[in-house]
């Protein structure tokens, strides 16, 4: 248990080194600082909690754009409008995907990432880029974080 | 006096907002750094005049220090309730909108971010965009000239026309090619203000060639003598030194703080009075960001032989005390009243500096403004301001 709980601890060191490197380069901060290597942790040990996060982020930027625009809502407001959505997609989809992950904090990973994603979209205007920038860094941290939980024997291919 | 409440956005207001902004003629909104409140007035005094009588609609607001718009020929001050420092964008602005019909729209640039200079964008949906100028003052707008025209720049998808009229040189070559890069981006017309050489020393004059070229694409009349004498009154009075009562001349350039503007305020000072200079500077323990961009500014006033003294005062200011030296006094470490006095005896100039929204900055303002306190009544010292305001000392 302490072993996987250093090798989480490592992966999370790992995510915020490739977090940061993103933002010097890019200068967008989509994940914010710990929701992508959280995220990155809970998807190598169960893969399909990528599908209701996927969805959950999908549907609370969609849902953010829709709310901004039509209500003006913007700031803390948005965050917590993005979180519900986010909480609400992960509970409607919890026996689907079948996780056994109890930790409340799953469920806003998605809301934490939207928000920012939203926050990246209105500074910049620009709606692209942030997703692409997002999933480059995810995709960075996983390949890492897979690597090191595959020498250390905590998965198996 | 009107004042208007701001408060949370009903939904009849929401679809009044909408309507509003979508039968207006212009939405004009005036960003960049420096000079945008007296643009904006300026903007709607010249509209209104020429306009009002025949039923076109202006509305021109203003934020800062006092918060407020006018209309119709009236100034409405903005109430924001409990927290005046921290608005609620959509609501002061989209309230505004929704119970103001207007076919003109003039509306300053609130946002000292990158995220809520996106927010105002949505919420305004200008059609012409006035940046007078830009220049190092908010981190968050961004760390470099550069960054900050991206974060101006990339706002422009929405927009007809941009205006920009930045006079320093190397901050206009550091951004122009950013903000033209957007403009071809997005199909957005960017016209750049020409400011004759002679009277690139003179802080705001770009404001009149501004104002002629937004005239231009409102398809008007260039500006008349009486107008052009207008807006030129307004920019010298902020020019100006005033009598204090202890018998010196102080000017209060604060509300100038970013170091570039400050600089070219501080150089007509010099070169319009003669005597020796006191600066009073107060740096904000919450602006770090801004006491790091004046640093290169006070190593100038280290060698700068006209400057006397420079009183510094509030927090984390070790760094520029460290590079003025001997001229570098702790505001502290005194008694106002001492100050003021030594300002007095040497016939000297006080310039108030970098910062100007402090209560201390308040104490000392008045100070200056009512003149010595009278034999007997209670002296309240820098030290015993702080402790009321529980702030560390």
């Amino acid at each position: 248990m302490e072993h996987v709980l250093a090798l989480d601890i490592l992966v999370l060191m790992v995510g915020f080194v490739v977090g940061y490197l993103y933002y010097i380069k890019y200068r967008t901060a989509v994940g914010g600082v710990i929701a992508t290597p959280f995220l990155v942790i809970y998807v190598v040990k169960e893969p399909a909690i990528i599908l209701s996060t996927g969805l959950a982020i999908s549907l609370a930027v969609v849902a953010l754009e829709i709310v901004h625009d039509r209500y003006l809502i913007y700031g803390r407001r948005a965050f917590y409008v993005a979180a519900f959505i986010s909480m609400i997609v992960f509970l409607s989809t919890y026996n689907w995907v079948g996780t056994q992950i109890s930790s409340a904090f799953t469920s806003l990973i998605g809301g934490i990432i939207a928000y920012n994603m939203h926050k990246e979209i209105v500074s910049n205007g620009d709606y692209l880029r942030p997703v692409l920038v997002w999933m480059a860094e995810f995709l960075t941290v996983m390949l890492i974080a897979f690597i090191i939980y595959l020498m250390a024997g905590v998965i198996t291919i | 006096m009107n004042i208007y409440r701001v408060r949370p956005l009903a939904n009849g207001m929401l679809a009044r907002y909408r309507e509003n902004l979508r039968k207006s003629i212009y939405r004009v909104l005036v960003s960049g750094s420096r000079g945008k409140t007296g643009l904006v007035l300026d903007i709607y005094d010249i509209l209104y005049n020429r306009l009002g009588e025949s039923g076109v609609k202006v509305l021109g607001k203003v934020t800062g220090d006092r918060p407020r718009f006018r209309y119709d020929g009236e100034e409405w001050v903005i109430d924001r309730g409990d927290k005046p420092k921290n608005p609620m964008l959509d609501w002061e602005n989209g309230g505004i909108i929704a119970e103001f019909p207007a076919d003109i729209y003039v509306f300053e640039n609130q946002s000292i971010r990158k995220y809520t200079n996106g927010v105002i964008h949505r919420i305004f949906r200008p059609n012409i965009e006035i940046i007078p100028n830009i220049r190092l003052e908010h981190a968050e707008l961004g760390e470099t000239l550069e960054e900050m025209a991206h974060t101006f720049a990339s706002q422009f998808y929405d927009l007809e026309y941009v205006i920009y009229a930045e006079t320093i040189r190397e901050n206009f070559e550091a951004t122009y090619p950013i903000l033209e890069e957007y403009a071809i981006k997005y199909g957005v017309e960017l016209r750049v203000v020409d400011v004759p050489e002679g009277q690139l020393d003179i802080l705001g004059i770009e404001r009149v060639y501004i104002v002629q070229e937004l005239l231009d694409i409102m398809g008007m009349e260039p500006l008349s003598m009486a107008e052009f004498n207008h807006i030129v009154h307004h920019i010298m009075a902020r020019l100006r030194p005033r009598y204090s009562p202890w018998g010196f001349k102080y000017i209060d350039i604060a509300k100038v703080n970013d170091p570039s503007s400050t600089r070219m305020v501080y150089n007509y000072l010099k070169r319009n009075y003669s005597g020796p200079i006191y600066i009073f500077a107060y740096f904000r323990g919450d602006r770090a960001d801004r006491t790091r961009f004046f640093i290169p500014f006070f190593e100038d006033i280290f060698r700068d032989t006209r400057v006397e003294k420079v009183f510094l005062a509030g927090r984390y200011y070790r760094k520029v005390k460290e590079v003025l030296g001997g001229k570098a006094v702790e505001f502290y470490d005194l008694e106002p009243e001492d100050m003021l006095r030594e300002v007095a005896s040497n016939d000297g100039l006080l310039v108030f500096m970098v910062n100007g929204v402090h209560h201390e900055v308040d104490m000392v303002r008045e100070l200056v403004e009512t003149g010595p306190v009278p034999a007997g009544e209670e002296v309240r010292s820098a030290e015993a301001s702080r402790e009321e305001s529980g702030e560390p000392l």
